[in-house]
């Protein structure tokens, strides 16, 4: 029976920067969990969409909306649409604080939506309960 | 010489003789009338004949003899009635008996002409007609019977039926000269007596009873007129002459305003049987009215022209088939074409070749139709230019309603349609150029939200970075503080300035400008955002609106003891949050730059204006400076003592707000005395008054 597994973070950013601070401050929230930076919506999906990857969760999916080759959105949809990967809680990340992109990115399933700048403080504490989270419903599943 | 005693030989007459005046009062009579009549003198004298001898006035022989009487009245000849049926009375009142009478009626004159009385000769015939009668019934022509008629009474009959026939025929041709409806009137002899005048001839000159009288007694205007010298060549030459229109005034010498008449007449000239001229027939017809049309049709037709050549337009006409047949001068000023060369159909040869099938077509079917011509073509003006020209026609109709002419106008448009063409040209080119404007205000929108993002990006990463430099220094610090702590020799100036100074100082100019940076950034994101809100209009109350801003500014008018009041304001179909965000925006601000030195006192008033309302916010604040009118409007750009937060976002926000919403906004202000923001809106604000 296999045991519970640790959540895998996959970051979907392409600003240097921002994947540096985020991965600072999740470490210095005390997550230790692995995390997979990819620069790029193409990169991130052929991951997590290759056979070994898709079943091999659990994963949490940090998501930068404004990517240079597609709009995170479309990342958010075709994670949804899988039957796998639509477990992987998401947390979209962007500049904009527009409320009809905030709802639409509720409305396709994404879990947090936080706005950059990030108060770093609020942000490490939304990470460790979606682990939490993340943790819980996993049990049934590797039951 | 022996004279004759008269009255013995008309006493002892054995004819019947009977005298009557003209009132037909018989006035005497000799024996042998009295006689035949059977009456006694006493009975008669100074009875009216047809008292004395009474019969139905309708019967033919009263008629016979009452006509008799009126003939010779009329015509001062005696008269003959060869045998008449009259019933006299017996004596005694025993009834009437019939009888048969021949009479002759001669008129008397006095020595001065004038006819006084009438003589009655009458022959008692009866026995005569008894014997006819009775031999015709017995079938009898010939033996003692058919001698009785004589060739005597053979001849008077026939006599008195040719009278007769000729009385009807005379009386026919009387009848008629009296009534023609032209004037006629015979004249006798070089005097040019009148011997016959029709009523229509005595209606013309205005009196009576002429005949007998010569032309210069009758008429003597007309002398120096030149009539009496033409009646004189017409009797001299034997030949007629003919007048048409000829002028003439009459004057009556009875009074009457002299008068102008035009007549048409003939002087023919009646020969005697020598062939000498013995009068002169005169007969013609007055034309007054005829002239006097004919020349105020002349006239009308002379203001027509006038008018028709004085107006700006081209006018024609044409007969009912279409064929023109008149142009008034401006038509061949206009084209310049020779007078009657566009007569008929050469009009159409005027027009633009590309609209001379169309402009025909159009024109035919109004000819069959009877439908106004309506129609815009191009005509050649003289200068070879084709202009652009309306042109209209109506028919006219007698009162058959059938099409007599047609009436047309042209009128030159081609400048108005020029203008009209310019004008849909510039429309469109104002509708091109709003559209592009409004493409080029959705660019701007995407560009100030692209902006705001991607300058964001870098933003995060400088702010977040301070947060690690902070981070860092802190440890810095802590290791410095130790390093000093234990050997502060190692410690140099410059080591402690940079820690201790620059360090610090630099991460605070950092942080503080990322600050103020990144709201920058979220004021232009809002402004790009409120552009591209979709307006939702629903009806307003007002005064909840601003009764509700009221409540959000309670605790800021209370600190400052400060009024604000809201009078009655229209209400009105508009964007709520738009609306909440202006008057929010307006009264926050005046709340905000009140004068501290005085009591506050906002009051928001509102009035209808026509399609519009409009609504005032004043205060008694500090005012604002009349150069920064404008100015505060703008984004990032304040006014006065900057001693109050804000981003100089807020009127700029309002002013987006309000032309969104259709509106204006406008300040006036006296520094030192307050300022009156008034904003102007749709009643109701319709949805495609939004450009975007």
């Amino acid at each position: 029976m296999p045991s519970q597994q640790p959540v895998t973070i996959i970051m979907v950013e392409d600003d240097e920067g921002h994947a540096r601070l985020i991965e600072k401050n999740i470490r210095r929230a005390g997550v230790c969990n692995e995390i997979r930076t990819f620069a790029s919506g193409t990169g991130a999906l052929e991951h997590l969409f290759s056979e070994d990857v898709r079943n091999a969760g659990p994963f949490l999916v940090l998501l930068d909306l404004n990517l240079p080759d597609m709009n995170g959105v479309d990342i958010l949809i075709k994670l949804k649409a899988d039957e796998k990967l639509k477990r992987a809680p998401v947390v979209v990340l962007t500049t904009t604080d527009d409320q009809r992109e905030i709802q639409r990115c509720y409305d396709l399933g994404a879990n947090v939506y936080i706005t950059k700048p990030v108060e770093y403080e609020s942000f490490s504490q939304a990470i460790r309960q979606l682990g939490l989270f993340l943790s819980v419903i996993q049990v049934p599943e590797t039951l | 010489m022996k004279t004759i005693n008269f009255e013995a030989l008309f006493s002892a007459s054995p004819n019947p003789y009977v005298l009557v005046d003209l009132s037909l009062t018989i006035v005497g009579m000799n024996e042998a009338y009295l006689n035949v009549t059977m009456r006694e003198r006493e009975d008669l004298i100074g009875r009216n004949m047809f008292d004395a001898f009474p019969s139905d006035p309708d019967s033919p022989s009263h008629r016979q003899l009452r006509n008799s009487f009126e003939k010779v009245i009329r015509e001062k000849l005696a008269d003959h009635l060869p045998l008449i049926e009259y019933a006299i009375p017996l004596p005694n009142g025993q009834g009437f008996e019939e009888r048969f009478w021949s009479a002759t009626h001669t008129p008397l004159f006095t020595h001065a002409g004038e006819m006084t009385f009438i003589l009655q000769h009458t022959v008692d015939v009866t026995e005569l007609q008894r014997l006819r009668v009775l031999a015709r019934s017995s079938g009898l022509s010939s033996g003692p019977s058919a001698l009785i008629e004589t060739d005597m009474f053979r001849r008077a009959q026939a006599v008195q039926e040719a009278n007769q026939a000729l009385t009807e025929e005379r009386q026919h041709l009387r009848g008629l000269f009296e009534q023609a409806p032209g004037f006629m009137a015979a004249l006798s002899g070089p005097d040019h007596v009148f011997t016959m005048a029709n009523a229509a001839y005595l209606r013309l000159i205005r009196r009576e009873n002429i005949v007998g009288k010569t032309v210069r007694e009758a008429l003597p205007e007309v002398v120096d007129q030149g009539f009496l010298a033409l009646l004189d060549r017409v009797h001299r030459s034997g030949q007629p002459f003919v007048g048409r229109s000829i002028r003439i005034v009459l004057e009556p010498s009875s009074g009457g305003a002299p008068e102008e008449r035009f007549l048409d007449f003939v002087y023919q000239p009646v020969f005697d049987p020598d062939g000498k001229v013995s009068g002169i027939f005169v007969q013609g017809h007055d034309v007054t009215e005829q002239k006097r049309n004919e020349e105020a049709l002349r006239e009308s037709e002379e203001r027509f022209r006038v008018i028709a050549n004085s107006i700006d337009q081209m006018i024609w006409a044409t007969q009912p088939n279409g064929s023109h047949d008149y142009y008034n001068q401006r038509w061949y000023e206009y084209t310049g074409v020779p007078e009657g060369t566009t007569d008929g159909e050469g009009w159409n040869g005027m027009f633009h070749p590309d609209d001379q099938d169309r402009a025909w077509g159009v024109w035919r079917q109004c000819l069959e139709t009877g439908e106004p011509y309506h129609i815009e073509y191009r005509l050649r003006h003289r200068s070879g230019q084709y202009r652009w020209v309306l042109g209209r026609a109506q028919p006219l109709r007698d009162d058959k309603g059938r099409i007599v002419r047609w009436y047309g106008s042209c009128t030159d448009i081609h400048d108005l349609k020029m203008a009209q063409e310019e004008t849909r040209r510039l429309a469109s080119m104002l509708t091109e150029r709003v559209a592009e404007l409004d493409e080029a205000n959705e660019e701007i929108q995407r560009f100030a939200y692209i902006v705001s993002h991607d300058l964001r990006a870098p933003l995060v990463n400088v702010m977040g970075f301070t947060s690690e430099l902070e981070a860092a220094q802190a440890e810095v610090d802590r290791f410095y503080r130790n390093v000093l702590e234990r050997d502060p020799g190692l410690v140099t100036q410059k080591a402690r300035t940079a820690v201790e100074i620059d360090l610090p100082e630099a991460i605070g100019f950092i942080r503080s400008s990322t600050v103020k940076m990144d709201r920058l950034i979220n004021a232009i994101l809002k402004l790009s955002r409120e552009g591209r809100r979709i307006l939702m209009p629903e009806p307003l109350n007002m005064s909840q609106v601003l009764e509700a801003q009221r409540q959000s500014v309670a605790h800021q008018l209370q600190e400052r003891g400060a009024d604000l009041v809201i009078e009655a304001l229209p209400d009105l179909t508009s964007d709520r949050f738009a609306l909440e965000q202006v008057f929010g925006n307006l009264i926050d601000n005046a709340v905000k730059y009140l004068d501290t030195g005085r009591a506050g006192r906002i009051v928001v008033r509102g009035r209808e204006l026509g399609e519009n309302v409009q609504y005032d916010i004043q205060d008694n604040g500090r005012g604002i400076d009349p150069k920064d009118f404008e100015r505060i409007f703008d984004l990032f750009r304040r006014s006065g003592v900057q001693d109050q937060q804000g981003e100089g976002i807020g009127l700029a926000h309002v002013r987006a707000l309000v032309r969104r919403l259709g509106g204006s906004i406008t300040v006036s202000s006296q520094l030192g005395q307050g300022s009156t923001f008034t904003v102007i809106l749709p009643k109701y604000l319709s949805m495609n008054s939004e450009a975007a």
